[in-house]
């Protein structure tokens, strides 16, 4: 247990040094593509995975969390609540407002959107992630529709401009150990036994004293706002967002592959699936241009068929499995 | 005053009656058999009594409040726990784990919930098994899992649905003796059971349903000879035979 | 009135593609209980058959149908033997069927250049006059093959022993073990049919829409739309269904704005999933 322990610090140590080694930018690049990805796969799976409802619709949150993140640092009277405690707004204030108005959005549509489940609830939530499409292009007045927004100033944190790759890495790094340790808090306390037993059978859940409908929504709250975590970021990072960019089924859709190729139900399966697929598209992005997302693709449905347990799942049990042979054989001798 | 009083209590599922205007009570410490061939309604009957479905008409009160129209995890907080008949075991979690979450949601903390999982682990005798994955175990196993997951959401009255359906002559012998270990810790039972002779030695009173009716209730040596029981199963393969 | 009768039409008409596109998920719930994501890159499929059929032999686009459908059926049924049977449960496929959605979509994107391609027929701008209605001459051929495919399906479904085998599965799959169906095979072929469905209603549309490799997530959500509009696995609630969404998206588009009936037609399906999840017209829970 402490060897593991050791083993976060050191690697939270490496990834807080690497940017004083590598000053490639593309590299730079793929790792707050990396880590995004992490939180992408952390958010879809706290909700389908640990909890199995299985969501098409996550870009919806992103989405929100995107254009929330974008208002607060446009909107004259939004950014006003930035400048109170900064002499311009301030782009972490602005994530967690889009965070804030995501789980507003969640609550409101928990309550609804559990009448369904299985692949109902894939279908219905789809649904919801396109709504959000065509409210987001025809609204104008808030989203400026199918323009977009450009963000025009540089976004800092108190003296920080973010400006250049390192200062974007270290802010996704820190957001992503949030989230790695806020799913890990969740899943290790109440919540998450029950968010457990929700996935494995809900009527179980219920007879042994579960309120499911009240965790399955909390679910749904926590999982959106790391989403929109994840959307807020893109939002500072990319400097301009449009519905076709946030809202779009792609968004939702890499989520689930980032937690199923690594490993649906586990802390680090996204970490891998993240890693892998990362490295992967960017591989073959240079080959295929945007065609690397049939090997995406292939890479899920191999997956599915011969691991399902996904490539950490994988690991973990052919390690165990070893760590047994060698126990034994030490019995043996 | 009965601890459980059910009045009237009816269900449709579309046209067809399920249960028809059924009333009993559960007297406080009693262990109460409700038998019925199949389809009778009995399942029904747990069903609405545990709130995993609304009764479409009648009463069900417990403790002297009405609990019908509640739903199963607010039945479960009031003291009233089930099992399943087809048995719903969290297949991908251990066997512990299953009876620890049962124990939370009446538990403050963790810790507090793993001694309740441990205290119901060994009052059922599934010592050996905490380890393994719910999913992995025997039916007869399940069965006991089923049991111990109910008792650890700390219930006064207990419903259980054919715990010993599947089981060997000996298992149904270590269920028998489990049954009245729980009711002599001082929990209430209803029992549903085909297997007779194991019914007829726990029960107190016996219920007997039939197409969605009671045609009978008394004790078990009344209902052995009731002529309304006995027709009913006629022409219905007969369970009582082990 | 005019206006309103001639929306009302061109709505029906393009309500009739919408049903063949849903006719084949439905038919593919039905039998497997499988919701095929990648439904609408079958439709994609069949458009670029067209297209190429017409610009590199002068094959009429509704003529290829003729190519398109058999190929799609046979991409349908080697996809389905090789791949979506062996995923393990309901959630898996639906994932599965999203990553073979990507892969079609892509190899298209690798193989044709994501360039919008528009098949012109000669008489692609010619109309009918019917009184005061004009009806565009295309969209007439295409209704009436519409019309044609869906009683060649009834009559396959009514009449033939595969067809009444495929309905005997899709009602009680167990139910048609125990009458000898060879429930694997049934569903192959009914994936293959799902599949050639999609295609061909890809070809209706090739004279009247552009052609581009993501075209099919459009038409796959289109699709849902239907399904649930008529009751998932129900065939004439599939026709009904897409009937009404063509004319829902006719009439708001000329009383409405375009962009919110897309709006309304999702609002309408969440609420029809949420509320009566058998479809408008379905009796069944489920
Ligand atoms: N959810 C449901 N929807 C429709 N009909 C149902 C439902 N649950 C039960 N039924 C029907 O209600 C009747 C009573 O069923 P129930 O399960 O209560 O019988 P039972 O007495 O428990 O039988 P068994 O001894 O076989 O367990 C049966 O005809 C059954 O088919
Ligand atoms: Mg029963």
């Amino acid at each position: 247990m402490n060897r593991q322990k050791s083993y976060i610090a050191l690697s939270i140590v490496v990834l807080l040094l690497l940017p004083l080694f590598i000053k490639n930018q593309f590299l730079l690049h793929m790792f707050i593509l990396i880590f995004l990805g992490v939180i992408y796969g952390q958010s879809w799976n706290l909700l389908g995975g640990f909890t199995g409802q299985i969501s098409f619709g996550h870009a919806l949150f992103f989405g929100i969390g995107a254009y929330g993140t974008a208002k607060f640092l446009t909107s004259d009277s939004l950014s006003k609540i930035g400048v109170i405690f900064n002499h311009q707004a301030d782009p972490i204030l602005a994530i967690i407002f889009g965070g804030l108005m995501t789980i507003l959005v969640t609550f409101l549509m928990g309550t609804i959107i559990f009448r369904l489940s299985g692949p109902y609830f894939g279908l219905g939530t789809l649904a919801m992630a396109e709504i959000g499409l065509v409210i987001a292009m025809n609204l104008k007045s808030v989203t400026n529709g199918g323009e977009g927004i450009l963000l025009l100033d540089t976004p800092s944190i108190g003296p920080f401009e973010l400006m250049g790759k390192t200062s974007f890495y270290y802010l996704i790094l820190v957001l992503m150990l949030l989230t790695v340790f806020f799913v890990y808090q969740i899943m290790r306390r109440k919540m998450g036994y029950f968010l457990l037993a929700i996935r494995e059978d809900n009527q179980a859940a219920e007879a042994m004293g579960v309120p499911t409908k009240r965790y399955k929504i909390l679910a749904l709250m926590a999982s959106a706002f790391l989403s929109a975590l994840a959307g807020g970021f893109y939002t500072l990072y990319v400097g301009f967002i449009s519905p076709h960019d946030v809202f779009s089924v792609h968004t939702s859709v890499e989520m689930i592959f980032i937690t199923i190729v690594g490993g649906v139900g586990t802390l680090m399966g996204p970490v891998v699936g993240a890693v892998v697929l990362t490295v992967l598209s960017e591989v073959f992005k240079s080959y295929f241009d945007n065609a690397y997302l049939i090997v995406y693709g292939l890479l899920l449905i191999l997956v599915i068929l011969y691991m399902p347990e996904g490539i950490y799942g994988y690991l973990k049990k052919k390690w165990n499995a070893r760590k047994k042979v060698m126990a034994d054989a030490d019995v043996a001798s | 005053m009965p601890m459980l009083q059910v009045k009237d209590l009816t269900k449709q599922f579309g046209g067809l009656t399920a249960v028809s205007k059924v009333s009993f009570s559960v007297n406080e410490g009693e262990v109460l058999g409700l038998i019925g061939p199949n389809g009778a309604g009995k399942t029904t009957c747990f069903n609405m009594i545990a709130g995993a479905m609304n009764p479409t008409k009648g009463q069900i009160e417990f403790e002297g409040q009405r609990i019908d129209g509640l739903q199963a995890h607010q039945i479960s907080q009031k003291g009233i726990a089930r099992t399943f008949q087809i048995v719903k075991p969290l297949r991908n979690l251990s066997v512990f784990d299953n009876v620890m979450i049962a124990a939370l949601s009446k538990s403050k903390d963790i810790s507090q919930a793993r001694e309740i999982a441990q205290e119901v682990i060994d009052f059922t005798g599934i010592h050996d098994l905490a380890k393994k994955g719910a999913g992995e175990l025997s039916i007869g196993n399940l069965k006991r899992l089923e049991v111990a997951r109910a008792l650890a959401t700390l219930p006064r009255l207990l419903l259980l649905d054919e715990p010993m359906g599947g089981l060997n002559g000996k298992e149904v012998d270590q269920a028998i003796e489990l049954i009245l270990k729980i009711n002599k810790s001082g929990k209430t039972v209803v029992i549903i059971e085909h297997i007779m002779k194991a019914l007829m030695q726990v029960s107190d009173r016996i219920v007997v349903l039939a197409q969605g009716e009671k045609i009978a209730e008394g004790t078990p040596e009344a209902i052995s000879k009731n002529e309304a029981v006995i027709t009913a199963y006629l022409g219905e393969e007969y369970h009582a035979q082990s | 009135m005019d206006l309103f009768l001639q929306s009302l039409i061109s709505g029906i008409m393009t309500g009739g593609v919408y049903a063949i596109i849903a006719l084949g998920l439905t038919l593919i719930f039905g039998v497997m209980r499988i919701i095929n994501m990648a439904h609408g890159e079958f439709l994609m499929i069949g458009m670029y058959i067209s297209y190429f059929s017409y610009t590199l032999f002068h094959i009429d686009p509704f003529i290829s149908i003729v190519i398109s459908a058999p190929l799609t059926f046979l991409l349908g049924v080697v996809i389905y033997r090789f791949v979506v049977s062996r995923s393990q449960n309901e959630e898996n496929s639906l994932i599965l069927t999203a990553g073979l959605s990507l892969v079609l979509a892509n190899t298209a994107l690798l193989l044709w250049s994501p360039d919008y391609r528009h098949l012109k027929v000669p008489y692609g701008t010619e109309v009918v006059k019917l009184g005061n209605i004009s009806v565009s001459l295309p969209m007439l051929i295409s209704f009436l093959i519409t019309i044609a495919i869906t009683l060649l399906l009834y009559w396959f479904l009514n009449k033939t022993d595969l067809g009444l085998a495929i309905r005997a599965s899709a009602q009680e799959s167990e139910a048609a073990t125990v009458m000898g169906i060879n429930v694997k095979k049934i569903a192959m072929i009914t994936f293959g049919i799902g599949a050639a469905f999609a295609s061909i209603s890809g070809s209706l549309l090739a004279p009247a829409l552009y052609a581009y490799p993501t075209i099919g997530t459009l038409f796959l959500v289109k699709a849902f739309v239907v399904v649930v509009l008529g009751g998932m696995g129900s065939v004439e609630g599939a026709l009904i269904g897409g009937i009404i969404l063509g004319v829902t998206e006719s009439l708001g588009s000329v009383y409405i704005s375009t962009g919110m009936t897309d709006a309304f037609g999702l609002i309408l399906f969440l609420l029809i999933l949420l509320f009566r999840p058998s479809g408008l017209f379905g009796t069944a829970t489920r």
